[in-house]
């Protein structure tokens, strides 16, 4: 028995008929084809499937496609503004806050949330605020100095240098 | 097995007196290891595959397990390969040294087992397969998160009989490997089989379940070892046996993990070694490289033994290691097993180490903090690493395969570069890196240089990545691909600009007579008139292309001191790393950053590894 989801994910409207058992991650990569969100584990442990809804950030393996119709939907292919990054990736290039870069997307999206909740957050409150993501290369190291970064550069009121054009 | 032209490879030589039974990609009669392929189920949809595979009636007649390395060479234990006999794979020393001397002249004589435990590699992404072939012409092209996809393509043609051209296998970003991704793996032949026989793309992706129990794991091992030493802190022998737990079948290079037993002398002048290897068949999944194979346990085990010494002698540690160096001016140094260390003065590193968390002040504050019942504790490494895979003769000796570097560095019409290495990069930043290498050689832009790997159609063969190779060795291969096209440059420069060519200098990606750069020709300018046979010298081919095969003289021999500040309950044992300092001397940085983070990496899996991780096996099955 199909049911009928549609959803906006990065502004764009997307509608399918679906199983019910479908797992939101699955719906994002196979039908919308938006493979920038990774599944590491699809068990809630591993953050890698991390994508906003409605606000939130969420597992997107931990909830079905049904279960997110009418929301919307801002996955990491939805954060650089043209060829401008987003703060928090261009802080990740930066500071080289990844290695094979499969943990990012999911770091990012929910170090987006936390910066939106906390926006000048300590060490300590950035480690424990991603606790939900695991990254195996980095050692986390970088990531954190990557979300330093971001928190300054995206600070209320920062001077917002213009980060260098993606071509 | 007819659809099979051969079993899947093992890397045997480095264990000569092996015993390895045919391993196929699927179980034929015995299921060995939990995560061994039973069959195969191929749909149009994920869901609709796991409903069919839950459905398949597979009947097993339980079997007597064999959960771990002791249990497996007991006499009476039972036998995983009947046609092996025991479940001993093989039984090897490497030796060097008067060991029997060594302990007749010891003060002291120290004995410990010390446990290596399993553990799971778990890269981000797990393994992920899509196969496609042609029937019409009979091509196979797969895509496999791999560290390998040179070896792959070698082996699926051997594997299923189709010729080695007519293979493509394509490694594309790699979510992490750490090891884990370093075989051929029975999925890899079982989906490009199914691909075959279907006539149709088939795609397998495992899900971290089938992942922690289907990708090798590392490690498992357990080391007896007996150290002879001097009371004023000289060891004099170690004499150690590596019983390492293969698993259900001995993997790909899962003999390489033996390689401990060449270099557990590290950074030490140590007299004598005598060291045995055991490889052991028990019904777990197989073992095979993992974040340094083989390297991180010799490291661990040397360093154990000096840990150990300064215990019973009661001298400090840091001493026991001083006593024990090699000088500097030893170097070259040739190991107890004829390796030999191109250099290294390992009290700098240890010095610096030591100044940096300010020993002498640690051991005051140790002092104190256990009159108020907390517990302070500091830990050294000073190790010593066999890198850079390798010198062909030798790594043929230790690993069954002659290693090289590859490069191709290619320059376009308008001078931009497409540079082809050999090594299948999964996150150690090799676009950047090997980018650096022909910028600061031909003086490009670094945005005008694109690095491009992990597809075997793009250029000649490889060697792909692991065991710390891709800097040292296929960088120099980008390294010498780079002065060959800068050397051509030169000479095409000396035509254009009608001068003798010892008077052209070549500097930042600019070519001039020397004592007049402002009529310079620019690498760009060169590299057209390179397509423009008419304005080459008479005797010149075309084109700005270069490829290296390079064959490193030696490993490299990368070493440092680590050292761990921790802080211990009392109560309850559980133990925080309060600081780590580490200081490494890796030789020329291309990428600092890069090679920052790799440490960072590194050092959280083996703090990883002291304190959180092991992969357990009940002792009995659920139904008991
Ligand atoms: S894939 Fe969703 S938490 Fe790991
Ligand atoms: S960068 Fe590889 S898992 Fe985080």
């Amino acid at each position: 028995m199909r049911r009928k989801v549609a959803v906006t994910i990065n502004g764009a409207k997307h509608e399918h008929e679906v199983e019910p058992r479908l797992l939101l991650v699955q719906y994002i990569r196979e039908l919308a084809g938006l493979t920038g969100t990774h599944v590491g584990c699809d068990t809630s442990n591993c953050g890698a499937c991390t994508v906003e809804l409605d606000g939130h950030s969420v597992k997107s393996c931990t909830i079905f496609a049904v279960q997110a119709d009418g929301a919307a939907i801002t996955t990491i292919e939805g954060l650089a503004n043209g060829t401008t990054l987003h703060p928090l990736q261009q802080a990740f290039w930066d500071e080289h806050g990844l290695q094979c870069g499969f943990c990012t997307p999911g770091m990012i999206m929910a170090a987006k949330q936390l910066l939106e909740r906390n926006p000048n957050p300590t060490e300590r409150e950035i480690r424990v605020g991603l606790e939900g993501n695991l990254c195996r290369c980095t050692g986390y190291h970088n990531i954190v100095k990557s979300i330093q970064a971001a928190a300054k550069v995206m600070a209320p009121g920062a001077e917002r240098k213009a980060p260098a054009p993606v071509s | 097995m007819p659809e099979f032209q051969s079993p899947l490879p093992v890397t045997t030589s480095f264990v000569p007196e092996k015993k390895y039974p045919n391993h196929y990609p699927i179980a034929t009669d015995r299921v060995r290891y939990v995560g061994e392929p039973v069959a195969i189920v191929v749909a149009t949809s994920k869901a609709a595959a796991e409903d069919a595979a839950e459905r398949l009636d597979i009947r097993y007649q339980p079997l007597p397990p064999v959960l771990d390395i002791e249990a497996a060479l007991k006499k009476d234990s039972p036998v995983l390969h009947d046609d092996v006999g025991s479940n001993i794979a093989y039984d090897i020393k490497r030796t060097g040294g008067d060991i029997e001397a060594a302990f007749r002249d010891a003060d002291v004589r120290i004995k410990q087992r010390i446990i290596q435990q399993r553990l799971i590699p778990v890269a981000v992404e797990g393994r992920g397969v899509v196969a496609d072939y042609k029937k019409f012409a009979k091509t196979l092209t797969v895509t496999s998160s791999t560290q390998i996809p040179h070896f792959v393509k070698i082996w699926l043609g051997v594997i299923l009989g189709i010729p080695e051209s007519n293979v493509r296998v394509i490694a594309p970003d790699v979510g992490g490997g750490f090891g884990s991704k370093i075989r051929v793996y029975p999925e890899e032949v079982l989906v490009a089989l199914a691909s075959r026989r279907l006539g149709r793309p088939v795609k397998w992706t495992e899900d971290r379940n089938e992942n922690m129990k289907a990708t090798h794991h590392g490690r498992s091992q357990i080391w007896d070892v007996e150290i002879a030493a001097k009371r004023d802190g000289k060891v004099l022998g170690v004499r150690t046996t590596q019983y390492l737990d293969l698993g259900g079948y001995c993997s790909q290079f899962g003999t390489f993990q033996a390689i401990a037993l060449l270099i557990i002398q590290g950074p030490y002048k140590l007299p004598a070694f005598d060291g045995r290897g055991v490889g052991v068949y028990t019904n777990r999944t197989p073992t095979d490289a993992y974040r340094g194979a083989g390297r991180p346990e010799a490291t661990h085990l040397i360093e154990r033994i000096m840990d150990l010494v300064a215990q019973e002698i009661g001298m400090d540690p840091v001493e026991v290691r001083r006593k024990n160096f090699i000088a500097p001016s030893e170097q070259p140094f040739t190991n107890l097993l004829g390796l030999t260390y191109d250099s290294g003065d390992y009290r700098i590193t240890l010095d610096k180490a030591l100044e940096l968390v300010d020993y002498p002040e640690f051991r005051k504050d140790q002092v104190e903090a256990r009159k108020r019942g907390k517990y302070l504790g500091i830990g050294f490494c000073t190790y010593l690493e066999i890198c850079g895979l390798g010198p062909s003769v030798a790594t043929t000796a230790a690993a069954g395969i002659g290693f090289w570097g590859m490069s191709v560095v290619n320059l376009h019409f308008t001078g931009k570069a497409t540079v082809i290495i050999g090594s299948s990069p999964h996150g150690q930043g090799h676009e950047t890196t090997f980018a650096q290498i022909v910028a600061n050689e031909l003086g490009l832009p670094l945005e005008d240089i694109d690095v491009v790997h992990g597809d075997t159609a793009i250029g000649p063969m490889g060697m792909d990545t692991y065991g710390s190779r891709s800097a040292s060795v296929d960088g120099t291969a980008v390294y010498l691909s780079s002065v060959k096209v800068r050397e051509k440059a030169r000479k095409i420069a000396a035509h254009l600009l009608e001068a003798a060519e010892a008077d052209i200098v070549y500097e930042d990606g600019k070519a001039f007579v020397k004592g007049t750069p402002s009529k310079a020709v620019t690498i760009q300018e060169i590299t057209g008139a390179a397509f423009q046979p008419h304005r080459l010298p008479p005797d010149m081919e075309g084109g700005m292309e270069a490829t290296t095969f390079f064959n490193p003289p030696n490993f490299v021999w990368p070493f440092g001191a680590h050292v761990a500040l921790v802080e211990i309950d009392g109560e309850t044992g559980a133990t925080r790393v309060v600081r780590y300092v580490a200081v490494d001397d890796c030789g020329t940085r291309i990428n600092p950053m890069v090679v920052d983070g790799q440490l960072h990496g590194g050092i959280a899996q083996g703090i990883g590894q002291a304190l959180y991780e092991e992969a357990v096996y009940a002792q009995q099955s659920a139904r008991g």
